[in-house]
């Protein structure tokens, strides 16, 4: 029967008042904590995705939503590019590698993406079956659209334009799965990857006239070229470059990520914010139940006394209810933290959109209790140390 | 086992609510300390228990001057050597009667050992209650823990305020009964604090406090 177990009997004795702290504190957690896990969750996957991406180069427009389009796949393009302009640049010494992308047409709500090869290599992709393309018209299929579609190699399908699942179909021409990569938890699993041509190919037809063949060949287009560079110092010239010497427009992923999260980061602070406030009022509540047992507990403090019990015993007993109330409050926090960032990672998945991992914990978030813990401790600080001064004599001479 | 030399307290540090030049009380001795009410009595009680120091004098319990403790040590003196029993033999409210006991060990930073306090419960009669709550208590029953729980670390002096003021005659006896029966068999000295002249056929030896002139809060 040590002062722990002591304190437990008197949060035990008030189950209603123990269980709204509890929960206050929990859900102050919960707040906070849930904007931490998606961040995190967001930040990891937008990196995923953005990395070896130096630059990337699309048609005129946002630098947010090209790059939302050209990297995460989450927004329409800005429109398109000649890929004659692309080719050059690709030519450029301060250019180690580029990626060329067209994006046209979906697929059941993912986009269809024509590509090289080095688009696969790029996210360390692998092939879990088939085989890749090696002729227009036949797809290679991320894990997601695998597991979402059910479609399997040697299936075909068709894709419709724009992103929409009811746009118009591309009736007549037919693509073939020849096979379907590995989860990489990238961009990579979201999407349909095919060569160029069968993009072009989707919208040109055939053609047989070998002259106009040459002059659509010559207007053919790209989406967005993804572009790493071969020195440091291209970051420096290039993009001016591109921007102002081309009809072109170049984005840089780090530096356009950073300012959405800026954007996202109002939102966030404003949920962190309320998760504080709700935190401050656990942290009152907690008082109130504690400044209230001082009173009601005076004399069992003064028969403790009478049984040997120092005045710090006495305040550490009041400092433990709080830190028990602490300690369950963060905990079910987490948990409701986790629990939050799983329906918004089940509304994502819904949409398509980033992957988040909601039950990922990590060593990291027992910082979480921390705001749990100071808030008790706060709120407890005033009633243990009144509670040490108490004069037992005269609370006991009272009632006697 | 108690040596009370030249004691005086005050609120303003003055001997204006006790004093008292001389007194002894032996090994297993038990006295009744009398008076009108405000005259000190608790005071007294509380001097001897630690729980307020003298403004002048001495109070040496057990051969210990508990001026000349700390503060924490007092307290674990108190813990360890001087068993109380309060007026309302009062029972935290939130642990049974065996977690009473053993509170009152781990308190005075003993080993817990339970079949010392289900010993000490017997001894009083109330084993068969230990897992109840106060509440599920009768109030004979409350005082029969209370002074097992006064008892259970085997202190040499117990000390009890104003234990029978709120019993009828019967309940008066068998209380001050089980108090001396309790300190017989363990060998431990009382001190009760009372005006109830009832218990005065029971404990011979009385200390009566004068009312003082200026006496305060009692």
């Amino acid at each position: 029967m040590n002062l722990l177990q002591l304190a437990w009997s008197y949060l035990r004795a008030r189950p209603l008042g123990t269980l709204l702290n509890v929960l206050l504190l929990a859900l102050g957690v919960g707040t906070i904590g849930f904007v931490l896990i998606v961040n995190g969750q967001i930040g990891d996957s937008l990196n995923r995705d953005a990395q070896g991406i130096d630059l990337v180069v699309g048609a005129k427009g946002s630098p947010i939503q090209l790059m939302l389009a050209g990297i995460f796949h989450l927004d329409v393009p800005t429109g398109n590019i000649p890929l004659k302009s692309a080719q050059e640049l690709a030519k450029d010494p301060l250019v180690r590698r580029v990626v060329p992308l067209s994006i046209a047409d979906s697929f059941r709500g993912f986009w269809i993406v024509g590509t090289t090869p080095d688009y696969i290599e790029l996210y360390h992709g692998a092939l879990a079956s088939g085989r890749a393309w090696n002729d227009r018209m036949q797809a290679v299929f991320g894990a997601t659209v695998a597991a979402h579609t059910g479609l399997r190699v040697g299936d075909r399908f068709v894709g419709s334009h724009g992103l929409a699942e009811g746009g118009p179909i591309h009736g007549d021409s037919v693509y073939t799965v020849t096979g379907v990569l590995k989860p990489t938890g990238t961009v990579l699993d979201r999407l349909v990857l095919v060569n160029p041509e069968s993009v072009w190919f989707v919208h040109e037809g055939n053609i047989t006239d070998p002259e106009e063949k040459k002059v659509i060949e010559d207007e053919r287009q790209i989406t967005v070229l993804l572009v790493q560079y071969a020195t440091p110092l291209a970051a420096v010239s290039l993009p001016r470059k591109i921007n102002a010497e081309t009809n072109m427009q170049a984005a840089s992923p780090a530096y356009e990520t950073a300012r959405l999260f800026r954007m996202i980061g109002v939102g966030a602070d404003v949920i962190r914010a309320f998760g504080g406030v709700v935190l401050a009022t656990a942290a009152l509540s907690l008082f109130i139940a504690l400044y209230h047992a001082l009173n009601e507990r005076a004399y069992d403090i003064a028969v403790l006394r009478t049984l040997g019990a120092r005045p710090a015993s006495i305040a550490m007993m009041l400092m433990l209810e709080a830190l028990i109330l602490a300690v369950l409050g963060g905990v079910l926090g987490l948990l409701l933290a986790h629990g939050l960032a799983a329906i918004l990672a089940w509304w994502m998945a819904r949409q398509e959109s980033l992957p988040i991992d909601a039950w990922a914990f990590s060593a990291k978030e027992l910082w979480l209790l921390l705001p749990s813990l100071l808030a008790a401790t706060l709120a407890a600080l005033l009633p243990s140390w009144r509670a040490a001064q108490a004069n037992i004599s005269a609370t006991l001479a009272r009632r006697a | 086992m108690i040596r009370l030399e030249r004691l005086r307290f005050g609120y303003n540090g003055g001997g204006d609510v006790l004093h008292l030049d001389e007194f002894v009380l032996g090994p297993q001795d038990n006295v009744l300390v009398v008076g009108p009410s405000g005259c000190g009595k608790t005071t007294l009680l509380h001097l001897i228990a630690g729980l307020l120091l003298p403004s002048d004098g001495r109070v040496i319990v057990d051969g210990q001057d508990l001026s000349a403790l700390t503060a924490p040590a007092r307290d674990r003196f108190r813990g360890r050597h001087i068993g109380i029993v309060l007026q309302q033999f009062h029972l935290l409210p939130t642990l049974t009667a065996m977690q009473n006991l053993l509170v009152a060990q781990s308190i005075a930073g003993l080993a817990v050992d339970r079949t010392a306090a289900q010993v000490m419960l017997k001894a009083l009669g109330v084993d068969d209650r230990v897992d109840a709550y106060p509440h599920q208590l009768s109030v004979g029953q409350q005082q029969r823990v209370a002074i097992a729980r006064a008892l259970v670390n085997r202190p040499k002096l117990l000390l009890a305020d104003e234990p029978t003021s709120n019993l009828d005659d019967e309940a008066c006896g068998a209380v001050a009964d089980l108090l001396l029966d309790a300190t017989q068999q363990h060998a431990v000295s009382l001190v009760i604090a009372t005006h109830d002249t009832r218990l005065k056929s029971k404990i011979p030896r009385q200390l009566a406090l004068p009312r003082r002139p200026a006496a305060g809060a009692a």
